[in-house]
């Protein structure tokens, strides 16, 4: 069975790190690379093709909803997870008009994001 | 509870008593009852002065029991005369044991008058002169009446005592002329006057009727009633007032009283004309009498006029020197007479005759003709111009002066035009603080008032630059104008260097080609000018009442002027502070949101490593572990920043300065701290001199500096660091070979609560409060922080410390 490829983005090395490992614990998903920029993120899809993609809001290079746009004009049936700390309500409609799959608040416990990736790739 | 009993009852209830006695005494039976009634009586009055003097212990009881002595002697005779009558059945002859009693009865009563009449009335020689007048009318009036039975009496001594009464009552007719004359108006002192006359007419008719006398008859009822009078005046309590001074009527001499005085002058020769075929004794008194009216009349008239010319005087001296204009006039409008007030609020001669600006005071006294008498007076404010130019406003009061006086008006006007200038400006100040605003008001409202023409309001900076605040007119100010002091003027300008012609202006004014203006300097403190009012009125000269106008507004103007500049600074300040506010408001999100976002990733690392540390291998929990720590030493730095950022005070930061001797060392030290994880940092310092530092600030900033550029310059670019003496600074520079920061931007650097808006590439963690934090604790030290910057080719900073003059601690 072909594992989940997944990119995970974030400004905060340390996040990148930790989201990393954590969805590398699962056999089903496999981190193919990483980006702390939103343009490197969208250099990055163009490049690997993941299945999907864990992106933060706020972000250098544009921020996470540029990306997201990048994304989508790409493949426009890229499935794009905004985990991030926003937690505005206008900020996450916002998000999902541009085309997430879905938002993940940063406070919640990491398993809701591996859920998230599991159900995306479902889908 | 029943009717309280007032003082005044006691004189009304003896009144009744004796009214109802007097009835009783006409209709009694017998001469003897009526002898008994008419004695008690007269006897009862004598006591009731005694009496009231007891009660009401007025000042002069002495007078009052003199009064009361002679009323008791008088009733002494009486009852003498009726033992003749009723006891001895005999003619009472003349003169008798009666007459004794009568005749010592009179001293005493004129004793006790003249002593009130002294104590009250105060008239002096006039008075006195008065007196003598009536006493000498009545005696020419009645000469034969009254002297005719004198003179009938056939001894010698009869002649004495009957001559002696006609004396007494002239001299107490002068002591009734005087209380006449005099204007008392008390409840006692009419009574007294009452009973006085009451006798007095008795006296009279008695003597005038002589054999006709008859014993029970009206005479000796008036006589009764004059005692009962004389009791209640005394029982009632304004007896006492009769003892107190009054204050003198000053006599005038008006019109009706010198018509009476030059008719009775007239008719005074005429009398002794009438009769002079039968010139006897009685012809003889009265020609005599009359001879003395003559001279009395004449004196008293003469010191009349005197009085009268005197206090005219007293009056025109009064008018003349007064303060406010008074002006009468005739309603055609001519003005009769000024005084030298009025001649100066309205700059006309006496001579000259009325002015226009007299119409206000014309159309009032038209409209008072109607009204009557009691509100024949208008008070309005009169507003002209005097011959010079130059205006007035005065506060008027007009009083119509009526028909018989010829039907003009008298106004007294008082120059106002200061002080309603004044209010007028401050009313128009205070209406605004907005200085705009309100010195259009009062422009308005001086070229109303005073015929302002233009006005402008110049603020002056600390470096003597003018710039328009209020310009009554645009045109007044030249377009782009640069109006400048000359430095030196700018700091302690006063009011006599703005003077008033063109030729002799300051250059600055000249520039403005206002011509002929009167400028008001308006200093916040003394010392420090801050504005100019400049007034300009209409007319190519200035006339000195209207700069002095103008110059009396200086107060009110400057208080305004100052206020509205605290008001205008203060609005300044508030947008500051709101400016501030909102800077920190932003800070403190921005500051939430950096913080926030390591803080998650701390938590999501330590959540992987705690959840699913068996589940990873070696290698990545070891790497996880690593990026915790360097996740939290950057959590750390952000906290020390935002905790350094609030202690600064006025962009300064508080440092415990003591002396280092060798910074060199200080500065190498904050370098090594980058050479393990940065060997691209290089570094050189010479030998420097000692300085006054906070030795971990100053490294604070040594770091920050570094850490910047590492973060701003690509990964594989040195950054260099370099530190030298210029002799009095220890001078350092850290450069980079950064992206650079664009010009437009560079002042935004060390600013609070801001971060460059460039693109957010560049823009790694942290709050960008540090360069903030490093140069107020620069400046903390005496130093200096600043950046120069190639746009593509890298940023230097620098700082500089000042080199130690002397040694010990000191806190900055």
């Amino acid at each position: 069975m072909d594992r989940i490829r997944v990119i995970v983005a974030d400004d905060q090395a340390l996040m990148v790190e930790a989201l990393s490992t954590r969805l590398e614990v699962e056999p089903a998903i496999e981190v193919v690379g990483t980006a702390s920029r939103s343009d490197e993120l969208v250099r990055e899809f163009v490049r690997l093709r993941p299945d999907v993609v864990v992106t933060d809001i706020s972000m250098p290079g544009g921020g996470g909803l540029e990306a997201l746009r990048g994304i989508l004009r790409v493949d426009r049936h890229a499935r794009v997870i905004l985990f991030t700390a926003v937690d505005n309500p206008a900020d996450i409609q916002l998000a999902q008009a541009a085309g997430a799959w879905k938002v993940v608040n940063k406070i919640r416990p990491t398993k809701d994001l591996v859920a998230a990736v599991l159900s995306a790739w479902e889908a | 509870m029943g009717t309280r009993l007032s003082p005044a009852h006691f004189s009304h209830a003896y009144l009744a008593f004796s009214g109802l006695l007097i009835g009783i005494y006409f209709v009694a039976p017998s001469p003897l009852a009526k002898a008994i009634i008419y004695d008690s009586l007269v006897a009862s009055g004598g006591l009731a002065v005694i009496a009231g003097t007891r009660i009401f212990r007025p000042a002069h009881s002495g007078a009052w029991y003199l009064i009361g002595a002679s009323a008791l002697l008088k009733a002494a005779g009486d009852v003498t005369w009726d033992v003749y009558e009723q006891v001895l059945k005999q003619q009472v002859p003349l003169p008798s044991w009666a007459d004794v009693f009568y005749l010592a009865s009179y001293p005493l009563l004129l004793i006790g008058l003249g002593l009130l009449v002294r104590t009250t009335l105060k008239r002096g020689f006039d008075g006195l002169l008065d007196g003598v007048i009536v006493a000498l009318v009545v005696l020419v009036l009645f000469t034969e009446q009254i002297l005719g039975l004198a003179l009938e009496s056939q001894t010698s001594l009869a002649l004495l005592v009957a001559s002696s009464y006609v004396l007494f009552d002239l001299a107490l007719i002068g002591l009734v002329a005087q209380f006449f004359l005099s204007g008392l108006r008390t409840p006692s002192a009419w009574l007294m006057l009452a009973s006085l006359i009451a006798v007095l007419m008795g006296d009279v008719v008695f003597a005038a009727l002589g054999e006709r006398y008859k014993v029970s008859g009206w005479v000796d009822a008036t006589w009764q009633l004059g005692s009962v009078l004389l009791g209640a005046a005394a029982l009632h309590p304004s007896m006492t007032t009769l003892s107190k001074q009054l204050s003198t009527l000053s006599p005038r001499l008006t019109r009706r009283s010198l018509a009476f005085a030059l008719l009775a002058l007239a008719a005074l020769p005429a009398g002794v004309l009438t009769s002079p075929d039968q010139f006897g004794t009685t012809e003889f008194i009265q020609v005599a009498a009359r001879l003395l009216l003559l001279v009395s009349v004449g004196v008293r008239l003469i010191r009349l006029v005197s009085m009268n010319e005197s206090s005219e005087a007293r009056l025109n001296l009064i008018i003349a020197s007064s303060a406010d204009a008074i002006v009468y006039g005739k309603l055609d409008g001519t003005v009769e007479e000024t005084n030298p007030a009025a001649e100066q609020l309205f700059g006309w001669k006496r001579s000259e005759g009325l002015g226009g600006c007299l119409n206000a005071a014309l159309a009032q006294t038209r409209k008072l003709e109607g009204e009557p008498e009691e509100q024949r007076t208008a008070e309005v404010v009169m507003k002209g111009h005097r011959p010079d130019g130059s205006r007035y406003l005065a506060a008027a009061k007009i009083t119509f002066a009526g028909r018989d006086l010829g039907g003009g008006w008298v106004m007294v006007a008082r120059d106002s035009t200061t002080h309603l200038v004044n209010a007028a400006a401050a009313q128009a100040l205070s209406e605004d603080l907005d200085l705009e605003r309100a010195f259009s008001a009062l422009t308005l409202e001086l070229g109303r008032v005073i015929g302002l023409q233009s006005l402008l309001v110049v603020l002056l900076d600390p470096d003597g630059r003018c710039t328009p605040a209020y310009l009554s007119d645009p045109t007044l100010w030249p377009e782009r104008a640069e109006v400048r002091l000359s430095p030196a003027k700018s700091g302690g300008l006063e009011v006599q260097d703005f003077v008033l012609s063109s030729g002799s202006q300051p250059e600055f004014i000249k520039q403005l080609d206002l011509g002929p203006c009167v400028i008001l300097p308006i200093s916040y403190m003394p010392g420090e000018l801050i504005a100019l009012v400049i007034l300009k009125f209409g007319g190519s000269e200035l006339v000195p009442a209207t700069v002095q106008l103008a110059r009396s507004l200086q107060a009110t103007v400057e208080r305004s002027v100052r206020n509205m500049i605290s008001f205008r600074r203060q609005k300044d300040r508030n947008l500051e502070l709101e400016e501030l506010d909102k800077l920190k408001f932003d800070f403190l999100r921005m500051i939430g949101h950096d913080l926030r976002a390591p803080l998650a990733a701390i938590r999501v690392g330590v959540e992987v490593l705690v959840d699913q540390g068996n589940s990873i291998s070696d290698e990545r929990r070891r790497r996880l572990s690593t990026s915790l720590i360097y996740g939290a030493n950057a959590l750390e730095r952000l906290v020390a920043d935002a905790v350094d950022a609030s202690q600064m005070v006025d962009s300064r930061f508080p440092c415990q300065l003591s002396l280092l001797s060798d910074p060199a060392d200080a500065l190498q030290r904050a370098c090594e701290r980058f050479c393990d994880e940065h060997p691209r940092v290089n570094w050189s310092f010479s030998t420097l001199p000692p300085v006054m530092a906070d030795e971990a600030r100053l490294q604070q900033v040594m770091v920050n500096l570094i850490s910047n550029a590492l973060k701003y310059s690509a990964d594989d670019m040195p950054v260099s660091v370099k530190g030298w003496s210029t002799g009095t600074h220890v001078q350092v520079r850290v450069d980079d070979r950064g992206p650079g920061i664009p010009k437009d931007q560079l002042h935004l650097l060390f600013q609070r609560f801001s971060r460059l808006q460039t693109d957010n590439a560049n823009q790694p963690d942290g709050t960008g409060i540090g360069l903030y934090i490093a140069r107020g604790i620069v400046e903390s030290h005496g130093g200096k922080l600043w950046v120069e910057s190639i746009l593509g080719e890298g940023s230097c900073f620098f700082f500089s410390l000042p080199v130690a003059l002397e040694a010990g601690p000191k806190t900055a």
